[in-house]
């Protein structure tokens, strides 16, 4: 099976800042990678920009053979690649219900799954979204982000602020929207999340890749203790 | 009765603000241009006012679509839209004093008050046809402007805009499409308002329009900024101390709505409609 996402040389520029620099990796459909790093080593920035957010300011991406690295995000959502946020950005002063309304409304895709009952959410459907704890507001910015029918689906920290139980259970959905064909990029810092999702992740630091692999051999790799643990490297 | 004309005067200003954070100074110049467009129709081709109601809402919206691309993606991009969007509209504002100066004048222009015929007897009370035509009509579009926004899919796409605009792109939703959209509903509405401008507040020049953005901020700001519902909510607060103060204590009737406003931003910031919510 090809790539169904392919990111060639994809660079993001604050000032003289590169926050991505060089960025290459392929996708195949179905398949999920974790992206994974130190503290502003570029992971949000990385989906940021596939998802339309930053333009990026050199690279292609090239996703189920369209060239996207010019779109504006609205359409990049329309052409089924969606996302979740660190700080889930749902819309306060609607129902989780108009929440999951509204995704609906606009997708251009058959969801592949109820994210209604796929996310057991019906017992808060008829709270604003604003009332919601950070558990039930990440859960619903997925419902969201699920209700578009997303090929390509980008989770930012999204096992952050979860209970060990709710992390599981979330592992378990992942893993099941994979086996239905949806690609995921899951960027985390929990690595056992990490880990019971894939066995292959890309580590970034100071905007570029420093390897690609399992977490077993990541662990084991000089540099990406050098960049973890500081100090030389063992 | 004339609260929900405020409604209709605040409406506008709500919109525009709530879906761009940008504060359209050049609200109230936009009702003295609406006044002076149904004042001109009239005397020149007898066109009634309510008529002028939907022509000026047609012309007005595209023209503030054209003014959306013409500043506002600009604006938004910018590190502090709300402080920005501040200056250009006060600018926008003047310009468009001065233009309507060259244009009509500086004489206050009036419709006669008889022009819809005699009061209306309503449950033993009498109202003044002048302002019976300017509740029903802000009624309609308040009621037609309501179900646009909850009830239907463009309104839902502006309504989700407002909560969160990244979340809104991460839906699909094309946010200049729908903001030029709102902008120009926002210009639309406060066009019709203005026509019928001198029936309510009385006679209009074209300084009137500073009176008027003032008068917009104090309806939002009472109601909550960024909420439809709480604009009429401001409308009829701001109304109903308006009749109060001009029937019992009448040389005060002027500030009476500002002082509101000031008790209001000093006790609840949010508007009386605004609440908090829990971010994550």
């Amino acid at each position: 099976m090809g790539a169904f996402l392919k990111v060639d040389q994809i660079s993001k520029r604050f000032g003289g800042f590169y926050a991505v620099n060089g960025l290459s990796f392929e996708l195949k459909q179905g398949e999920i990678l974790g992206l994974v790093g130190p503290n502003g080593s570029g992971k949000t920035t990385c989906i940021n920009v596939l998802s339309g957010i930053y333009a990026a300011d050199g690279g292609t991406v090239e996703f189920d053979g369209k060239m996207i690295h010019t779109m504006p995000s609205y359409k990049i959502s329309n052409i089924g690649i969606n996302r979740t946020y660190q700080i889930p950005k749902c819309f306060h002063s609607l129902t989780v219900k108009e929440n999951i309304d509204v995704a609906l409304a606009h997708a251009k895709h058959k969801p592949q799954v109820d994210p209604v009952e796929f996310l057991e959410l019906q017992g808060i459907m008829g709270r604003n979204a604003g009332t919601l704890n950070t558990a039930q507001q990440k859960t619903l910015d997925l419902a969201r982000a699920l209700a578009t029918g997303p090929k390509l689906l980008l989770v930012d920290e999204l096992a952050a602020g979860l209970n060990p139980e709710e992390t599981e259970s979330m592992t378990t959905k992942l893993l099941h929207l994979s086996e239905q064909g949806v690609s995921i990029i899951v960027v985390e810092h929990l690595l056992s999340f990490v880990h019971a999702l894939t066995k292959r992740v890309i580590v970034m630091n100071a905007g570029k890749q420093i390897f690609e692999g399992d977490l077993e051999s990541a662990s084991k790799d000089p540099l990406v203790n050098q960049v973890y643990l500081g100090g030389d490297a063992v | 009765m004339i609260g929900l004309f405020y409604a209709l005067v605040g409406l506008g200003l709500n919109l525009i603000f709530g879906v761009m954070k940008v504060v359209n100074l050049a609200h109230g110049d936009f009702l003295m241009l609406g006044a002076f467009g149904a004042y001109v129709s009239y005397q020149l081709w007898h066109i009634n006012p309510i008529v002028s109601v939907l022509i000026e809402f047609v012309v007005f919206a595209l023209l503030g679509m054209l003014i959306y691309f013409g500043f506002v993606p600009r604006l938004v991009q910018s590190k502090d839209p709300e402080m920005l969007s501040l200056i250009l509209f006060f600018g926008v504002s003047q310009v468009i004093e001065a233009l309507a100066t060259m244009a009509f004048g500086v004489n206050p222009v009036s419709f006669n008050v008889n022009m819809f015929g005699p009061s209306l007897e309503l449950f033993h009370q009498a109202y003044p046809s002048y302002l019976f035509v300017p509740f029903v009509v802000s009624l309609v579009l308040l009621a037609l402007m309501f179900f646009f926004i909850y009830k239907t899919k463009p309104g839902t796409a502006i309504r989700a805009i407002m909560g969160s605009r990244d979340e809104a792109a991460a839906n699909g939703i094309s946010i200049h499409r729908y903001s030029s959209l709102a902008f120009g509903i926002g210009i639309g509405l406060a066009a019709v308002a203005g026509v019928f401008a001198p029936f309510v507040v009385g006679g209009v020049d074209p300084t009137t329009g500073t009176d008027l953005t003032t008068i917009s901020f104090a309806i939002i700001v009472i109601g909550s900024l960024g909420n439809p519902i709480g604009t009429i909510f401001g409308g009829l607060v701001y109304g109903i101390s308006m009749m109060l103060m001009q029937t019992y204590l009448p040389s005060w009737a002027s500030i009476a709505p500002y002082v509101l406003l000031i008790l209001i931003l000093l006790i609840r910031p949010s508007g009386i409609l605004g609440r908090g919510v829990r971010h994550a």
